[in-house]
């Protein structure tokens, strides 16, 4: 009874609304560097010791993805920084998150939101987020909160002459530095996620007004697609989705292997001789 | 042999256009929805992939260039991996169900000369275990490990004090103290 009630709730679509929603953690977590260097286990019993590249405490976000080139350097560079200062004993930080992580079920922004900025220069001003980062709970708005900045770093050494920017800077989510507009009186407002009418969905609503807040369709945005539904498929490589969701499961009391076996017409007569397990 | 190698479009790319790029792994829902025999081809195909990649991984280091997208290796092993925890849960449900024993690899509670009692998986013999083969759990410590296992957690309950003293000393510390380069004394981490 309490299973079915749980698998009938609707499921929460802002968890995975991620750039990076379909890359395979493992590959992230290793160009982020935050995997271990060397596991020291089987310890009779006693924790694993294990030593990092990075800790992931230790870990600092970007606005760029991790697979990158140029942040991929720069967490290269960073592990080797870390360890040498770790090889030779020299003062460095203890670790710890430099802010604290908002939860997915709380999150309510994303990129392409009309969100206002509270702080700074352009305090007041209304713009569209460009890009998130949940590990900092910062968000860039397009065009506002700028910092006039070199293009490229040390341009002048190459001999090519150093060209300045308008370089848009993080706001801190946690810390109220930019908030979401209310569509009903467009002013700033705070946001939560509830079930809609039909109980099916979950949207997001001003909590001022109650009021939906549309999740803008730059959010679906990932690595692979645009939108889900443009997806390219790859020719021999990628499988078709109605043929994935072709069900062909029949069950049957046998187990894979037997399964196989039968499939494939081999014989198995002889009767394994008892094992022993210690 | 042409099997082991990219689509030659791929080559000397920086990144692979869309259009040759494959998508994400297949999740668990999707492969529960599949028979044995599906399962085993996926295998099998993701098999292939993977000794492609694999190739044109090393063809790529030899002549030190970087390999386009070499998230497609994590893909294909992730799910590969995903194939085996779903089998293993149909192996699991029918051996218990006909068996009343887990699919999974047994485990024995062992308990190590320091003093620690853990879970150990256990290994197949075609003998049963002579004396002194077979690991327990003991109740009874022999003195040394008592020793250790009486300052094990202690040392633990050391580390946690120091922690929590460098949390506070360092929510002490004000702007200025930064700003003027004085006040709270410096720690060394170990």
């Amino acid at each position: 009874m309490l299973t079915t009630r749980v698998l009938r709730f609707p499921r929460k679509p802002f968890v995975d609304l991620d750039y990076a929603r379909h890359m395979p953690s493992a590959y992230v977590e290793r160009t982020k560097r935050t995997v271990p260097r060397k596991v020291f286990g089987d310890r009779f019993g006693a924790p694993d010791i294990k030593m990092y590249y990075v800790h992931p405490d230790d870990y600092l976000p970007s606005h760029r993805r991790p697979w990158e080139d140029k942040q991929l350097s720069s967490h290269l560079q960073r592990s080797d920084k870390y360890f040498s200062a770790q090889l030779s004993n020299k003062y460095f930080d203890i670790r710890r998150p430099k802010s604290q992580r908002i939860p997915d079920t709380e999150w309510t922004f994303f990129p392409g939101d009309l969100v206002q900025v509270m702080v700074g220069k352009d305090k007041g001003r209304q713009g569209l987020i460009l890009t998130i980062s949940r590990d900092s709970s910062e968000v860039i708005v397009d065009g506002l909160h700028t910092k006039l900045g070199e293009d490229m770093e040390g341009s002048e050494k190459l001999g090519v002459d150093k060209t300045l920017r308008w370089q848009e800077q993080p706001l801190s989510v946690s810390k109220k530095q930019v908030m979401l507009v209310d569509p009903n009186n467009e002013q700033p407002c705070e946001a939560r996620w509830q079930i809609n009418g039909a109980g099916d969905e979950y949207i997001r609503v001003s909590t001022a007004s109650g009021y939906e807040i549309p999740i803008p369709s730059q959010a679906k945005v990932t690595y692979e697609y645009l939108q889900p539904e443009n997806y390219i498929e790859v020719e021999g490589k990628d499988t078709p989705s109605d043929v994935v969701l072709e069900r062909t499961y029949v069950p049957k009391i046998a187990s894979f292997e037997q399964e196989i076996m039968e499939e494939m017409g081999i014989k198995e007569e002889r009767i394994p001789k008892p094992t022993f397990w210690y | 042999m042409k099997q082991f190698f990219d689509n030659e479009a791929n080559f000397g790319k920086a990144e692979l256009r869309p259009k040759n790029r494959p998508g994400r792994s297949w999740t668990e829902e999707e492969q529960r929805l599949k028979s044995n025999s599906d399962l085993h081809k996926l295998w099998y195909v993701c098999l292939k992939e993977r000794n492609m990649l694999i190739t044109m991984k090393k063809a790529h280091i030899s002549r030190a260039r970087n390999m386009p997208n070499p998230e497609r290796l994590d893909r294909v092993q992730e799910s590969m991996d995903r194939i085996e925890t779903v089998v293993h849960e149909r192996n699991d449900a029918v051996f218990k169900l006909e068996t009343g024993v887990s699919a999974a690899p047994k485990k024995r509670t062992t308990t190590s000369f320091a003093g620690f009692t853990y879970e150990k998986q256990a290994t197949e013999h075609f003998s049963p275990p002579k004396s002194g083969e077979k690991q327990y759990e003991v109740p009874y410590l022999d003195d040394d490990a008592y020793t250790m296992q009486k300052l094990w957690p202690e040392k633990e309950f050391m580390k946690n004090r120091d922690k929590i003293d460098d949390e506070k000393r360092r929510e002490a510390r004000t702007e200025d103290m930064d700003r003027f380069k004085r006040g709270a004394p410096r720690v060394f981490n170990r």
